[in-house]
């Protein structure tokens, strides 16, 4: 099955890239990825950690390249650029650049250039000499997805591309009719599971990074770049359809998407395994026709090399059945071959300039992550006056837990995992039931009080916290989202005075993980103490569990004067662990 | 490398007004009227070399208070790439129009109408005052620097007459515009009433602002809501604030936010006292627009600098006495029409 990268980029950004590299780097023999990078971010087409130009080189670059935000970043923008023929690899290095001459004519097309794009998005094809591919389809895929649609009622699903033009060898028609008649046995079917099974096998078939099987999910992720393609050159557009069962988003050819499929069955498809059969003068015509054809496709004028192009259109005559050329040149050759035979001299390539032209990327101090931990050392006990039916639940099953020789880490982890698939329902009680185990006088909210925008408040004479609750139904990891509603209840809970609190005192936010983007949510929290002064501090449920536990265990706590000014990610530690 | 072959020239042909100074433009019913040295003649397309129609003014789509932002490059015009550039005029694809009426406004001559919800180009049509010319670098120099003086004339009339109708039309459209479109919409709406706006690229998650606006008055984050989610238009706009004051260096009170949303929140929502909560306890002062009020000063010529008089809450959920104040008449929407300029229920 082919595999796209998700590039993250629209191709209006990515023409904009293009453009700004060239302005930048076109008078030099080859630039590589730190080139790339420079330049991205100088121009702010590139961002790191929400900055540009120079701060978001240094916030992304890191001594291991693998690792460098901005560096990989470039690389991904070389990756399509190449695919697409704008960029070709030269001296035989996997990442000294140069621009193709189509390169060179997208970056000189007006603010519109979508001619051009479409024709490199017909050119895309496999296998070529250009990329080193795990995948082995013999295709050109974006001709083939039209050709697929035009003999099925102009519709296609994203689970049908994958099933169908991204895994089928389309310079076989024996291939591309069994591959539609394979569709068109699944619509019969009507069945969406049908559909998935199918697609749960291919996934299976897969070998990804060497490894055997890839998710469905992983597969889907691989239509992202394609469907975006095909809508950015107004091939197709979304509609619902009820084939399989139930209604789902279909792509469906646009009258512009079928003007294109039916010309391109007009065009005369040659790939790498017929140009290797040609003779050098063949070989070279082709080069020439398929170069100037593309190019007078994308509009642009090619008067000064019409008597070239119709010399070359008559000594291939026998390979083309004098039909158009549907051949591009540099996303299947290598580049000096196409330059040759286009006869573009190149500067020579100077083992000095080297030095000269790699830009060397710093590495500079990240943003550094405080570290809140919270010890588990103050000698408390459970307050008698805050417990109700469920902490007393909970302690029993706490209790039978230590019957069982469990230590507390285990039995956290127990609590962690029995209450994974909880909902809103049982996770705000079981918020409650902790922090009342704490210590605090903790309540849930009752539903559909509109003013009571907090899901729980820790009420006190003096300082009342709110918190925020995502449950794990909601949402696993604590998001950007929960911050931001942290906030808002502090803002909420200081101006409307439904509980007393004070600047000082904290704004909780509870979930089921702590946060994926830990520097990102670290920053947030940072960010908004230092423009409105309000802290917020975001517990795990395992952080919860762990305190409630101590008391019942250890009779250890925290000290609840420290828990009122708590902020950042909560690291809960059990000196006893 | 050399060789580059040059682009297609679409257009065979250009055209000129024969005066070089324009008093004025006239939107009328049938057909617009270009007013010069007191004479008065049919707009028409100039086939523009550099067409503003279609294309917005690039520094117009950069703040210079706010330089850290990745923008988006997309500088088309039309929300719905209607337009193209055809031989002789440009070209509109009525299927695509949502008959907004951008493109009437950006264009200096007045030579688009907005006619039966759909944009309509006035083509030329060998009127006396109008001479044509070859698609030379001189005669686009020459056009440009026409365009240039047509700039600043005074433009009269109505691009198009509101009413409920057309203003739910034009929701429709928005409504099912791709949010990256959405956004563009909003910026380019903002950029025509004569502010500079940059709207984020997508897909850079640490930049979750929509867009940032600068004008004489002040400057801002601006959020789009086009769904029901307004409270977290709010909470967005607080999230922009603080990592804008500690990442960037622009302070929070210099920091004007503006939520714009295609229905102002429902009365029973609580976006309307946490707007005021958020002004009782920081200070901040969120001004809250619909785009409806955006097309309506678009289509009425008003340039909009200063949104402080935008600033609703839970005490005034209206902006329909602030926007005919601008406007200078009565709207002719009915009261709560699809929450453009009044809460419903």
């Amino acid at each position: 099955m082919i595999r796209f990268r998700n590039p993250g980029s629209d191709l209006d950004t990515m023409i904009a890239v293009l453009k700004q590299l060239y302005h930048e780097l076109h008078e030099k023999d080859f630039f590589d990825n730190t080139d790339i990078a420079k330049v991205l971010s100088k121009a702010n087409l590139m961002a790191s950690s929400g900055f540009t130009g120079d701060k978001a080189v240094a916030l992304g670059a890191n001594t291991n390249k693998s690792r460098d935000k901005t560096y990989n970043n470039a690389k991904m923008y070389a990756e399509i650029f190449r695919i697409l023929g704008f960029l070709s690899i030269v001296n035989d290095a996997a990442s000294n650049y140069r621009f193709t001459f189509i390169g060179e004519h997208m970056a000189a097309a007006g603010v519109d250039a979508k001619l051009l794009i479409e024709q490199c998005v017909l050119g895309m094809n496999n296998p070529n000499r250009i990329m080193d591919v795990s995948y082995k389809e013999s295709v050109r895929f974006f001709s083939c997805v039209l050709l697929t649609m035009l003999e099925l009622d102009d519709i296609l699903y994203r689970d049908e591309m994958i099933l169908g033009p991204m895994s089928v060898n389309d310079n076989s028609e024996e291939d591309f009719t069994n591959m539609i008649d394979f569709i068109k046995s699944l619509r019969k079917t009507k069945s969406e599971r049908k559909l998935s099974t199918e697609l749960e096998k291919l996934a299976k078939s897969q070998t990804d990074n060497k490894k055997e099987g890839m998710t469905v999910n992983s597969v889907q992720n691989c239509t992202r770049f394609p469907i975006s393609v095909l809508k950015y050159c107004g091939w197709v557009e979304n509609i619902r359809c009820n084939i399989y069962g139930k209604s789902m988003v279909f792509m469906k050819l646009t009258p512009y998407g079928k003007e294109t499929a039916n010309k391109l069955k007009t065009y005369k498809d040659i790939r790498l395994e017929d140009y290797e059969k040609l003779s050098k003068s063949h070989r070279e015509a082709l080069i020439r026709l398929g170069t100037y054809s593309m190019l007078g496709r994308a509009g642009f004028e090619t008067n000064v090399v019409q008597a070239e192009m119709d010399k070359d259109a008559k000594e291939i005559e026998s390979i083309t059945e004098g039909k158009e050329v549907l051949f591009s040149p540099y996303q299947t050759l290598d580049f000096i071959t196409v330059n040759d035979a286009l006869n573009l001299q190149l500067t020579p390539y100077t083992a000095s300039q080297k030095n000269q032209q790699s830009a060397v990327l710093k590495t500079y101090a990240k943003r550094i992550i405080k570290k809140n931990v919270v010890e588990l050392d103050y000698n408390t006990a459970i307050n008698q006056n805050l417990m109700t039916e469920d902490t007393d639940n909970f302690i029993r099953n706490v209790m039978q837990l230590i019957q069982r020789e469990k230590s507390t880490e285990q039995i956290v982890k127990i609590l962690v995992e029995e209450h994974r698939g909880d909902n809103k329902g049982e996770f705000y009680p079981l918020v409650e039931t902790l922090f009342r185990i704490i210590g605090v006088d903790c309540r849930k909210s009752r539903d559909g009080v509109n003013g009571e925008r907090w899901d729980a408040m820790i009420r006190d004479a003096h300082k009342s916290i709110p918190i925020e609750i995502k449950s794990p139904g909601e949402e696993e990891n604590v998001s950007i989202k929960a911050i931001r509603q942290a906030l808002e209840n502090k803002i909420v809970l200081l101006s409307r005075k439904t509980y007393i609190t004070d600047c000082q005192t904290s704004s909780f936010v509870v979930g089921y993980k702590a946060p994926n983007d830990r520097a990102e949510v670290a920053e947030l929290i940072q960010n908004i103490k230092e423009t409105y002064g309000y802290k917020i501090a975001v517990f795990d449920i395992a952080s919860l569990f762990l305190m409630a536990v101590n008391i019942i265990v250890n009779k250890k706590g925290i000290n609840i004067e420290k828990l009122y000014g708590l902020e950042g990610i909560v690291n809960v530690k059990d000196i006893d662990c | 490398m050399s060789k580059i072959l040059t682009a297609k020239e679409v257009r065979t042909e250009i055209y000129l007004y024969n005066t070089l100074q324009v008093d004025a433009v006239r939107f009328n019913d049938n057909g617009n009227i270009l007013i010069a040295d007191g004479e008065e003649a049919a707009s028409c397309c100039l086939n523009c070399a550099n067409p503003r129609c279609m294309f917005i003014n690039e520094e117009a789509s950069q703040c210079t208070k706010f330089h850290d932002i990745a923008g988006s490059v997309d500088l088309h015009m039309c929300p719905s790439r209607a337009i193209s550039v055809g031989e002789r005029s440009i070209e509109i694809d009525k299927s695509k129009c949502m008959g907004c009426g951008l493109c009437a406004r950006a264009c200096p001559v007045a030579a688009i109408s907005v006619v039966n919800g759909k944009a309509e180009v006035h083509k030329y049509s060998n009127e006396k005052c109008i001479r044509k010319l070859p698609v030379t670098e001189k005669a686009i120099e020459e056009q440009e620097r026409f365009l240039l003086e047509c700039g600043h004339i005074k433009k009269q009339g109505m691009i198009l007459q509101e009413s409920d109708a057309v203003m739910k039309n034009i929701h429709k459209y928005v409504h099912f515009l791709h949010q990256d479109k959405q956004n563009i919409f909003v910026r380019n709406l903002f950029i025509l009433l004569g502010n500079h706006v940059t709207i984020a690229r997508k897909g850079n998650v640490y930049m979750r602002l929509d867009g940032f606006y600068q004008n004489e008055s002040g400057y801002g984050v601006l959020e789009v809501e086009t769904g029901s989610d307004t409270l977290d238009v709010a909470r967005a706009i607080l999230d922009d604030i603080a990592v804008l004051n500690s990442r960037h260096g622009i302070s929070m009170k210099d920091n004007d936010p503006l939520a714009v949303c295609l229905y102002l929140p429902n009365k029973r929502t609580d976006y309307w006292q946490v707007v005021k909560d958020i002004k009782e306890v920081t200070g901040i002062k969120i001004r809250t627009l619909t785009i409806g009020a955006l097309l309506l000063m678009l289509w009425n010529h008003v340039e909009l600098q200063d949104f402080g008089s935008f600033y609703i809450d839970v005490e005034n959920t209206s902006i329909r006495k602030e926007l005919e104040r601008i406007i200078g008449r009565k709207i002719q929407i009915s009261i709560g029409t699809d929450g453009i300029l009044e809460s419903q229920k």
